[in-house]
């Protein structure tokens, strides 16, 4: 019995001295990224103007871990990034408001995204930027958006389903709907094989993304004329897929369109591989996969050649080019998918608080469509201490995004969306092809 | 070198944390007293609770939603279709050895989830079920008029006095009925289930009662997770659901059925109180290290305390 209880203290002495030590090697490669609360807080400047002075907290919904963790940390990043542009651009506007961000992990789960909501919430976050995954974003507009009145704008849930949501004005995202990018992809299907009187074997992971997209992509598909098999729905924690692969590539379809992320294409390739008639030079996919360069869990077999879409920015270039070097010089986590939209999501919650010249989360909610969307003088991050100034004045702005226009429609869609068409080349590296500009139908 | 290690104290003092942890904390509560009743009285190992949390919960959002019930009617006859599907899977199965139950039930619990991901005509498959709480918001906000002024911004108290009077109510039912002739045949089967047998009582039928009420326990807990999140997606009852709530089971301490309330407390806070702290760690660690935190607690708790807070020695040593 004593013996016991020492060797259970040695064992508690072990695991703490792990614990302790796990903490203190990451001290050292720290890049200074705050931690799960941290506030980073910003500074004022003088002389403004006396209904433009407040102190905002944004709060940033991330999944740090779960499915979705390798958007956590560029999503964070990004945000961090929006701020130190307002921070910058505050002190040149010559307004006298703070900002500070504090984030919170939604583990990639309904559940533990509403926990995270409303504890950003009660530490003052009066606008987030965040949920990421739809089913989050879902159950945060639920029971806490619409029910708290404070705005949520998720950089990335693209479900359709968000957009008919009875939400009174809280849900806001800077993704476009799949049944835009949807379209974007039958568009370029169409255009690059030549035509429509085609057969597409049509796959997907069984999720709120996968399903939702490849079943609209079926939809705008068939109006053009064309035929499909499938779809194929795959759940992601199988460990292999090999009869889902044969059911993929049977009866040799012209092409093929697979919407998946790359935790699970590794396996759902490596099996589509193996059926050895899969030809990735005739695969679609879209902004789930792609990369700037082919991962090494993925089979290089599985993806050199293939074309998709994603969201891009637009053609201007000088906008995302900034961007790319104001991301590329913090250092720290590589570019992410969404991370341009988490930026603009954040800067949105700023410049709506600024023009309701109020942190009040419906003053807020009650501000972006105004100021993302026409009528008003356009200007870009690059100018932010213009458009704060503009804003600071009254004046009407349309603020535009790394993203592309955003102009927020009354359910909180973008209405525009830059698509750009990528192709993986033979050495595994993304080439952007060409890009074009979606509108969501009337 | 020295880890900077705080946690802000501040949040954990905020009534809106309490509130948090209290809805969550009693929800599971429910959940695992079933599981108490089947593990901890009848000694049938139920992996599938999160499958009749799952039936419960869906019934109810469907009979709503897509059939136009009464959320005051759909209640009850959703928590008697998770009885239902209880009896069902435990007829065939409950005859097996405890072991291969287990694994029955678990499979159980993956096919409601996939029935829910793909049925999608009832279920809304991944895009999940919205508009079933309508009526529930109704009697919330009447529910806190009669709150002191004070407490009217705390638009959760409604849900956590709710739950935690169910918790009270189905904690003090269970205790009696423990103790009735019918709890006691329950432990016998326990601890030697051929005595039970040879004693004349109908081992199977009391099984079969014993996995009906842990089912309809799982559908009242999934009424509160539905009513939080105002929201039902297949995500919500991943088999990690039934684990969290075995590991509450054993910190609480098995054939205890107050252990599970205090178990569940203590799992939440350990879980939610973690998400403060604040490390000069990026955010993505930080995150990680959150459930290191956890597992380590819940190794600590185990090593020093194997029968649980509140449990037995007695109890959960069954053959020495």
């Amino acid at each position: 019995m004593y013996a016991g209880t020492r060797s259970r203290w040695l064992l508690a002495v072990g695991v703490s001295a792990v614990v302790l030590g796990v903490a203190g090697c990451g001290s050292d490669d720290d890049e200074g990224g705050g931690g799960g609360t941290a506030t980073t807080g910003t500074g004022a400047a003088a002389e403004a103007p006396a209904d433009t002075s407040f102190d905002q907290t944004i709060g940033v919904l991330l999944p740090l871990t779960g499915d979705l963790s390798p958007f956590g940390a560029p999503g964070r990043k990004a945000a961090d990034l929006a701020v130190a542009q307002v921070e910058q651009a505050t002190r040149a506007g010559g307004v006298e408001t703070t900002v500070s961000t504090t984030s919170a992990d939604t583990e990639s789960s309904p559940q533990a995204a509403v926990q995270a909501a409303r504890q950003l919430i009660s530490g003052g976050a009066t606008c987030l930027a965040g949920p990421w995954a739809s089913s989050e974003t879902l159950a945060v507009a639920e029971s806490v958006a619409s029910r708290q009145r404070t705005p949520i704008v998720s950089p990335s849930s693209t479900d359709a389903a968000i957009t008919d949501l009875d939400d009174d004005g809280f849900v806001w995202r800077t993704a476009p709907s799949d049944n835009l990018q949807s379209r974007a992809l039958a568009d370029t299907v169409e255009q690059e094989l030549g035509g429509t009187d085609f057969t597409i074997s049509l796959a997907a992971r069984n999720d709120a993304y996968g399903q939702g997209f490849i079943e609209k992509f079926r939809e705008a598909w068939e109006a053009k004329g064309g035929r499909t098999t499938g779809p194929v729905l795959y759940d992601p924690e199988q460990p292999n897929y090999n009869s889902e692969a044969a059911e993929i590539v049977q009866g040799r379809p012209d092409a093929y369109v697979i919407i998946d992320f790359f935790e699970t294409y590794g396996k759902m390739g490596a099996s589509l591989v193996r059926t050895g008639e899969f030809d990735a030079g005739r695969l679609f996919t879209a902004d789930g996969l792609a990369s700037d360069r082919i991962p090494d869990t993925i089979p290089a077999r599985a993806l050199i050649g293939a074309r998709g879409t994603r969201p891009g920015t637009p053609e201007s270039g000088a906008v995302v080019e900034e961007f790319a070097r104001i991301y590329r010089e913090a250092g720290g986590a590589p570019r992410q998918t969404f991370d341009a939209q988490n930026f603009d999501a954040t800067m949105l919650c700023y410049l709506a608080a600024l023009a309701a010249g109020s942190t009040d989360g419906t003053d807020i909610s009650e501000q972006l469509q105004a100021v993302s969307a026409p009528p008003g003088r356009k200007f870009t991050f690059m100018e932010l201490a213009d458009g704060i100034r503009m804003i600071a004045a009254g004046e009407e702005v349309d603020f535009d995004g790394v993203t592309g226009p955003i102009d927020f429609d009354a359910n909180g869609d973008p209405t525009a969306a830059t698509y750009e068409v990528y192709r993986y080349g033979p050495d595994g590296v993304l080439r952007v092809e060409r890009q074009f500009e979606a509108r969501a139908a009337e | 070198m020295t880890p900077v290690f705080a946690v802000s104290l501040d949040a954990l003092t905020s009534a809106d944390f309490w509130i948090g942890v209290g809805v969550l904390a009693g929800t599971y509560t429910i959940f695992t007293l079933g599981l108490q009743l089947n593990v901890g009285f009848t000694g049938i190992i139920n992996f599938g609770q999160a499958g009749f949390m799952a039936i419960g919960a869906y019934s109810m959002g469907i009979l709503v939603v897509r059939a136009g019930w009464s959320l005051w009617a759909a209640l009850p006859a959703a928590t008697a279709i998770a009885m239902a599907a209880g009896v069902l899977i435990g007829l065939p199965s409950l005859r097996l050895r405890a072991d291969y139950f287990a694994i029955v039930t678990i499979a159980f619990a993956e096919i409601v989830r996939y029935v829910a991901q793909n049925a999608r005509g009832l279920t809304g498959g991944n895009q999940g079920l919205l508009g079933f709480d309508d009526q529930w918001l109704d009697v919330s906000d009447t529910i806190l008029g009669w709150l002191p002024a004070s407490m009217q911004d705390q638009f959760l108290l409604p849900l956590l006095i709710v739950v935690w009077v169910t918790v009270a109510i189905l904690t003090g039912l269970l205790m009696l009925l423990q103790r009735s002739p019918w709890g006691r045949v329950l432990r016998a089967i326990r601890e030697d289930e051929d005595a039970a047998r040879a004693l004349g009582k109908n081992v199977l039928a009391y099984k079969l009662q014993s996995i009906a009420l842990a089912a309809a326990l799982g559908a009242i807990a999934g009424y509160f997770l539905a009513l939080n999140l105002s929201f039902l997606s297949p995500e919500s009852f991943e088999p990690q659901f039934t684990f969290i709530g075995f590991t509450i089971l054993i910190l609480g301490g098995l054939a205890n059925y107050v252990g599970v309330a205090l178990g569940s407390l203590i799992m939440w806070t350990l879980l939610e109180a973690t998400r403060f702290i604040d490390l000069p760690l990026a955010a993505e660690k930080v995150a990680a290290l959150r459930f290191v935190i956890v597992g380590v607690a819940l190794i600590l708790l185990v090593a020093f305390r194997p029968q649980g807070l509140l449990g037995k020695r007695q109890e959960m040593v069954l053959r020495d």
